[in-house]
């Protein structure tokens, strides 16, 4: 896939008609095949395939930017040929050369085990995890992974090493045990634990309360962590099309309640966008990048936005650094 | 149809349920599980958009099974015509049954009792029959159901009056339990001549003073019919009564001599604050002082005074318990003396009749060669077997078996013991003795020919050898339920193995049993054959056998009692047996201290046999009747004489000591016997309860509301089956698309 294919698919991100979705895999194919390593594996090799020649490769590496010397700079990064053609001093500025550490958030509580079609959120957020654990660990960067539910779960540090990946898979591949959604907790004891600073990926329903959250994510920020938070949900969660009237029983309380679909629609509707603004809006206030997926997505858009978010970074960190020397 | 709990039709109401509930469609295609219902809000619940009854037969199944358990629980009934009141359609069957026991001497119980009978009388109807039966220990009928069918309908009441005014109360113990047995038999046992009569309703009025006192254990075991009502007229008097009765006195069998005093015990009501009562002799000879309590109570303790027996004794006794109190006997010169009791305000029960002591001597005559003092003779075991009771001396005569016996039927023994053999004169006079009905006891002391025996057996000869024994013979095959032994019959006193017999003869039972008896062996069967070993020794011969012989009845003894044949004579089981000899003979001595009026009184011993007579209280001379055993007429309390030609005996008969107990019998201790009682006063006054308890009747009987709860189940199992198809059918169809 070309560049220009995938910004045409990017901008068609919302929009999931399999014509749309091009030589994308269908994540209903994709959940067949049982090995959730193959599965990372395929989703990435499609990835591959479509960024074979992308500029964004090894751009961490990369040489980024002259800058005006300034007396002080180290004379080792002095440009002298441009000095040879243009008669001044202009050092060369290079991305930071460090090897990226990330640390993957998933969620595994019961709400994430809800699914209306054939794979569940779980399965899809496991599936996301994977992928990324597996796109990061062949750039040889260190992935780490924390799973949790009212608590965390299981914590695995972000490394590079042979045979770490098999463990996150290994740890991916279990099934959920998790009661209660507790996002708040959690978030506070990785913000205690995860002390080098790297990318923090998130994956969650966020079926919370907003503000806590926000806080959290606050203060992951204030670590120095970057965020990213993709948010995955279930299409009945994002449209209710449930017809006639039911008892509806909460997958973790086990609390039941009388609801008339046609009637409550519009109100579920109105509060679940109203809880998603607000999430968008704690996000962008944080500088937290905020992508919410339906689990009828191709799993490819996780990696896009993962690469997306990681550009933008860079170009925002950019931006910030001229900022800051214009000032 | 009416119905018993009209309210429970109320819960008819509960029919709008199911018709509410089955507009009402709440959760009908069950639960859906949900992520979180953080967005969502409860929906009220609303009538289907339809507002129209689906499942009509499930709703009226419904609507059905509640309308029937409403019904049932509201006791519905038909007021058919068979079940119109039985009282108002045929006539009644009554039977009264009037105490006539002593207790209802006291004051103006009997005149009550007359009213409650006579107002009985007065609420008779034409078609009404009834009986009045009196009772004290047993019944006696007034009027029978007969009497009264035979007289017009108008004459029937002054004729029942007239019987009554001729009933009184006598001097009977009362027992109820038996009375009302009797009386629900008088009442069954009228001939039903129609289908009609067979319907009517039979009723037991009992007018009584329901004493405590009454006998009730007959109807422990009784069933009471359910078609016969118990009507109870009580008739309680207020004033409280105290008892007096007399006890055995425990000396009285034992060898020391009578005591100065006798023992009687006064029992107090327990409803009563009186507790002081007096004791004091009266008869002729005995000046009645009256004195104050206090003079009573300093004479009383003053014992050594030589007339002190005539001093009233103050007794304090509780109420409702007893005191056993020490009198001295009365004094030998006072006339027919009686024990009375004051301080109590009925007088019926308060005087108690003592017969004066009388000293039965009996003989024993022994033939034989030994004399009472040679201590290794049958003679002096005999004697020393015998002693005299305060009320029976006994004299063993001894006599040689070559003197003449001799004795007229006034001094006849009453038990003879022949130890050798004698003359054929006395062997005459003995079997003439035994015919009449005597007891002898022949011991065989020497082998050999036995004319003597032989003449008593009535048989031409006898012959005994000496027994073959090694050691010594036990006594084995002991026939307990005789009565030479029936005294030693409990485990206890049975062992006879301690007992060795040196020596017995041998005697074939056989060989006492005349050749013209109709049977040929010995048994134990008295019926069929008067031969009866009764005892005998472990080497199988006979040790002791017994013959009727007319009357009276021959023991023989193979082996004797001295100590050169066995060690009987001095073992426990001597006297014993001894003893039951001695009454072997039927003629028993009287009892003086415990006739109670009715009580069936025997006949002494001796006189001119079957000429005696007795003397009532009121000085009337009853003759008895020849063959009699017992005097049954005894139907007041008082001295009675039995008088023959030369001899004239006194005994007492007294109240039944119950008789005094006069608290009213709690109606619970009757409740808990099952008779049906009815309160017939209640439901007399109050028609509308009287309607009610009909209809609660009717009910019982129709039970109509067992029909409705069955119903209500068939409904409900048939609700059940088809509500479970209906939900079959309708997940056969939503599955159906899916596949």
């Amino acid at each position: 896939m070309s560049l220009a294919r995938f910004r045409s698919s990017k901008q068609n991100s919302r929009d999931t008609t399999p014509e749309s979705r091009g030589s994308m895999i269908d994540p209903h194919t994709l959940m067949r095949i049982k090995s959730l390593e193959i599965r990372a594996r395929v989703v990435m090799e499609g990835f591959f395939a479509g960024i074979h020649r992308s500029p964004f490769h090894g751009f961490s590496v990369e040489f980024s930017e002259y800058r005006e010397y300034s007396p002080g700079d180290d004379l080792r990064y002095l440009d002298w040929k441009l000095f040879a053609r243009s008669d001044r001093y202009y050092v060369k500025q290079f991305e930071d050369e460090t090897n990226l550490r990330c640390t993957i958030l998933l969620d595994t509580s019961r709400s994430m085990g809800y699914g209306s079609g054939d794979h569940t959120k779980h399965e899809y957020a496991c599936t996301a995890a994977a992928t990324i654990a597996y796109f990061l660990s062949t750039q040889r960067d260190a992935v780490g992974l924390v799973t949790f539910e009212d608590k965390v779960v299981e914590y695995l540090p972000p490394r590079h090493r042979p045979g770490h990946l098999r463990r996150i898979m290994a740890e991916l591949s279990r099934e959920p045990q998790g009661k209660a959604t507790n996002l708040a907790d959690p978030l506070e004891e990785v913000a205690a634990t995860v002390r080098k600073r790297g990318l923090i990926v998130v994956i969650s329903d966020l079926l919370a309360s907003p503000e806590l959250l926000a806080t959290r994510l606050g203060y992951l920020r204030s670590r120095g962590h970057e965020v990213i938070v993709f948010r995955v949900l279930d299409p009945q969660e994002v449209h209710f099309e449930f017809q006639s009237p039911a008892i509806f029983r909460d997958v973790e309380s086990g609390r039941e309640l009388y609801v008339d679909a046609d009637v409550a629609r519009a109100d579920y509707q109105r509060k679940f966008n109203e809880h998603a603004a607000q999430l968008t809006s704690a996000c962008q206030d944080l500088g937290v990048d905020f992508h919410s997926l339906t689990t009828d997505q191709p799993l490819e858009f996780v990696l896009f936005e993962l690469l997306r978010a990681r550009m933008h970074r860079g170009r925002d960190q950019g931006r910030r650094n001229v900022r800051q020397r214009i000032a | 149809m009416s119905l018993l709990t009209p309210l429970y039709v109320l819960g008819l109401l509960a029919v709008s349920a199911p018709l509410i509930f089955h507009l009402i469609r709440r959760s009908p295609k069950g639960e859906v599980r949900f992520s979180s219902l953080m967005f969502l809000s409860p929906s009220p619940p609303r009538l289907t958009r339809r507002s129209r009854l689906d499942n009509i037969l499930l709703l009226i199944l419904r609507v059905v099974a509640l309308c029937l358990l409403a019904m049932a629980f509201a006791r519905p009934f038909l007021r058919t015509a068979a079940a119109v009141d039985r009282e108002s359609m045929a006539g009644r069957r009554i039977a009264v049954l009037v105490d006539t026991s002593a207790s209802m001497r006291r004051s103006d119980l009997w005149e009550r009792a007359l009213r409650q009978v006579n107002a009985v009388i007065d609420s008779l109807r034409p078609e009404d029959e009834l009986a009045v039966v009196a009772f004290d220990s047993s019944i006696r009928s007034v009027v029978s159901f007969e009497d009264l069918a035979k007289l017009p309908a108008d004459q029937r009441p002054s004729a029942i009056r007239q019987r009554l005014g001729e009933l009184g109360p006598t001097w009977g113990a009362t027992n109820l339990g038996q009375a009302l047995i009797d009386a629900v038999a008088v009442v069954n046992d009228a001939v039903d001549t129609s289908e009609e009569t067979s319907h009517r309703v039979r009723r037991v009025v009992l007018v009584s003073d329901l004493q405590v006192g009454s006998r009730l254990d007959e109807l422990g075991g009784f069933n009471w019919p359910r078609d016969v009502d118990l009507e109870i007229k009580t008739i309680a008097s207020d004033a409280a009564n105290a008892g007096l009765q007399r006890l055995q006195d425990p000396q009285e069998f034992s060898d020391v001599d009578a005591t100065p005093e006798m023992r009687v015990r006064v029992s107090n009501d327990p409803e009563t604050s009186n507790d002081r009562f007096l004791l004091r002799w009266v008869g002729e000879g005995i000046e009645t002082t009256s004195t104050n309590s206090e003079s009573v109570q300093a004479d009383a303790t003053d014992k050594s005074s030589t007339d002190s027996a005539l001093h009233p004794v103050e007794v304090y006794v509780p109420p409702g318990e007893s005191r056993v109190v020490r009198i001295p006997h009365a004094p030998a010169n006072v006339h027919e003396p009686r024990l009375s009791l004051t301080g109590d305000q009925h007088e019926f029960d308060n005087t108690l009749y003592i017969a004066a002591k009388q000293i039965e001597e009996v003989s024993v005559l022994y033939v034989g060669p030994d004399s009472a003092d040679d201590a290794a003779g049958l003679h002096y075991f005999l004697a020393s077997a015998f002693s005299d009771t305060p009320r029976r001396t006994i004299r063993v005569d001894g006599k040689s078996p070559n003197d003449s016996l001799v004795w007229t039927s006034d001094e006849s023994p009453q038990l003879v013991v022949v130890t050798s053999e004698t003359t054929p004169a006395n062997q005459a006079k003995l079997r003439q003795y035994v015919e009449a009905g005597g007891t002898v006891v022949f011991v065989i002391t020497q082998p050999g020919e036995s004319p003597t025996l032989a003449s008593l057996a009535g048989v031409k000869e006898v012959e005994t050898t000496t027994g073959a024994i090694r050691d010594y013979a036990l006594m084995t095959d002991i026939v307990f339920d005789h009565s030479l032994f029936a005294a030693l019959s409990s485990p206890q006193f049975n062992d006879f193995t301690k007992i060795h017999f040196w020596q017995y003869r041998e005697l074939d039972p056989t060989h006492l049993i005349a050749e013209d008896s109709p049977t040929d062996s010995a048994t134990t069967d008295h019926e069929t054959n008067p031969v009866r070993v009764i005892a005998s020794f472990d080497t199988g011969d006979a040790a002791i056998i017994e013959k009727k012989t007319g009357e009276g009845y021959l023991l023989v003894m193979t082996s004797g009692w001295h100590p050169a044949d066995s060690q009987l004579a001095r073992s426990t089981k001597f006297v014993p047996m001894t003893a039951a000899m001695l009454d072997r003979s039927k003629r028993q001595y009287i009892d003086t201290t415990t006739y109670i009026v009715s009580q069936r009184i025997p006949l002494p011993a001796g006189g001119d046999e079957n000429k005696w007579s007795v003397q009532t209280p009121a000085g009337d001379e009853l003759q008895i009747s020849e063959g009699a055993t017992h005097f049954a007429q005894a139907d007041a309390p008082g001295i009675y004489k039995f008088r023959s030609t030369d001899d004239e005996r006194t005994f007492a008969v007294n109240l039944d000591p119950r008789e005094s107990k006069t608290a009213t019998l709690p109606m619970e201790n009757l409740e808990q016997l099952r008779l049906r009682i009815v309160d017939h006063d209640a439901a007399a006054t109050d028609p509308e309860r009287r309607r009610q308890m009909r209809d609660v009747e009717l009910e019982s009987q129709q039970k109509v509301w067992q029909w409705l709860i069955l119903a209500a189940v068939f409904v409900l199992i048939a609700e059940t089956w088809l509500a479970g198809r209906k939900d079959v059918t309708a997940e056969s169809q939503s599955g159906d698309p899916g596949q």
